[in-house]
């Protein structure tokens, strides 16, 4: 994250005289990068972050290779995720200058190899309870075949990240999981007009993070939240579903369903037993081979794949 | 290609998802406060109990504040 003061503010896209203390509430202006991790490859480092805007001169000329400008470097926009690529070598330290000053940009290794050839869910949550995390994992390793758990937990207090890594570790059928701590403003959906805007590109970075990185060999990549099960009609498995199809990507129509009570307590996911009649849609989610020809070229987005809905 | 891409935006039929409403309070990411039962004790119930018929409890009204407190 860039310093607080003024000069060094990422500017968001609503017009200045559009702007109020809502909207500067959720709006995320001051991460340069969500993340910077080796690539398999061993010389490429992938640094990602929210949309530059007025940070662009700085991701173009700040990224340092042993106090070095970055060389031969590449960038990409694809929706509101920025993606850096500069070549690293290894052992060389990478840092970021800006205003005069120069920080070091932690690198974390690749978990592509870990992840190689498994059925991958990815998800991110906040403060959720450990049992009822380990419980959904547990759901999707029996019912719907998924053997590996990518989390990217957003700022939970209750516990640690080590916490949560045992957590999931120790559910049935889960051989790999990886939490990766994400210390960033979430965002938050503003209403205009009726229309919900939202506001950040963590989520979306994210999931672009999991396409590059840990889902990168994996055989495929199911984006879920934590309070949604997948069901399978026939008993198929969803993996092997998205990679047959010629997109290597399936969409799934959700359904909210609703407990028994009447009251708003919340309840446990198996007491959620009842659709609504007539149906009430929610958002549609995707299950994707990683490596696909859409997923390299569109990139991935929580809800809207494959050119949305 | 793009064109045969862009109008393939069917859902699968094999799958459905479940999002369920009231497990969270303060939107998506918000904090549970429940305890969630054992999935494996639940197991043969896992699909079955899946009822997709009318809830005579839910109201317009109900399901307002519901997709409210969601989002």
């Amino acid at each position: 994250m860039v310093p607080k003061h003024p000069p060094f503010r990422r500017e968001g896209f609503v017009p200045e005289r559009h702007r109020n203390d809502d909207i500067h509430a959720v709006h995320d202006s001051r991460t340069l990068a969500y993340d910077a991790v080796r690539l398999a490859n061993g010389t490429d480092v992938i640094i990602t972050g929210p949309e530059p805007r007025n940070f662009g001169p700085m991701l173009r000329d700040g990224p340092r290779v042993d106090g070095e400008p970055a060389r031969r470097l590449r960038r990409r926009l694809k929706g509101e995720c920025e993606r850096v690529r500069p070549p690293v070598p290894e052992g060389a330290k990478l840092g970021m200058r800006f205003a005069g000053r120069e920080a070091e940009l932690p690198v974390r290794a690749s978990e592509t190899e870990a992840f190689r050839g498994r059925r991958v869910v990815a998800t991110m949550s906040s403060n959720n309870d450990l049992e009822w995390i380990s419980a959904w994992a547990r759901y999707h390793a029996r019912a719907r075949g998924a053997d590996a758990v990518a989390l990217h937990d957003s700022n939970s207090d209750d516990y640690g990240l080590d916490e949560l890594e045992d957590a999931l570790a120790s559910t049935p059928g889960i051989a790999v999981c990886r939490v990766i701590g994400t210390p960033f403003p979430h965002g938050g959906g503003l209403t205009f007009g009726g229309e919900t805007v939202w506001f950040g590109a963590l989520q979306k970075s994210i999931l672009n993070i999991s396409r590059r990185d840990m889902g990168a060999a994996a055989r495929a990549v199911l984006n879920r939240d934590i309070d949604e099960l997948v069901i399978s009609k026939t008993g198929r498995s969803v993996f092997d579903a998205a990679r047959s199809t010629w997109r290597r990507a399936v969409r799934i129509r959700g359904s909210y369903v609703f407990p028994e009570s009447p009251d708003m307590t919340p309840l446990p996911q198996y007491d959620h037993t009842r659709g609504a009649d007539p149906n009430m849609p929610c958002s549609s989610k995707w299950c994707a081979r990683p490596a696909g020809f859409f997923a390299r070229v569109e990139g991935w987005s929580d809800i809207h794949q494959f050119g949305g809905e | 290609m793009w064109r045969l891409h862009g109008r393939d935006q069917r859902h699968h039929p094999d799958f459905e998802l479940a999002h369920c409403a009231q497990t969270t309070t303060g939107g998506n990411f918000g904090r549970v406060s429940v305890e969630f039962p054992d999935v494996s004790a639940r197991d043969p119930e896992l699909e079955g109990s899946w009822r997709w018929r009318s809830h005579s409890l839910l109201t317009r009204t109900r399901w307002r504040r519901l997709r409210k407190n969601h989002e």
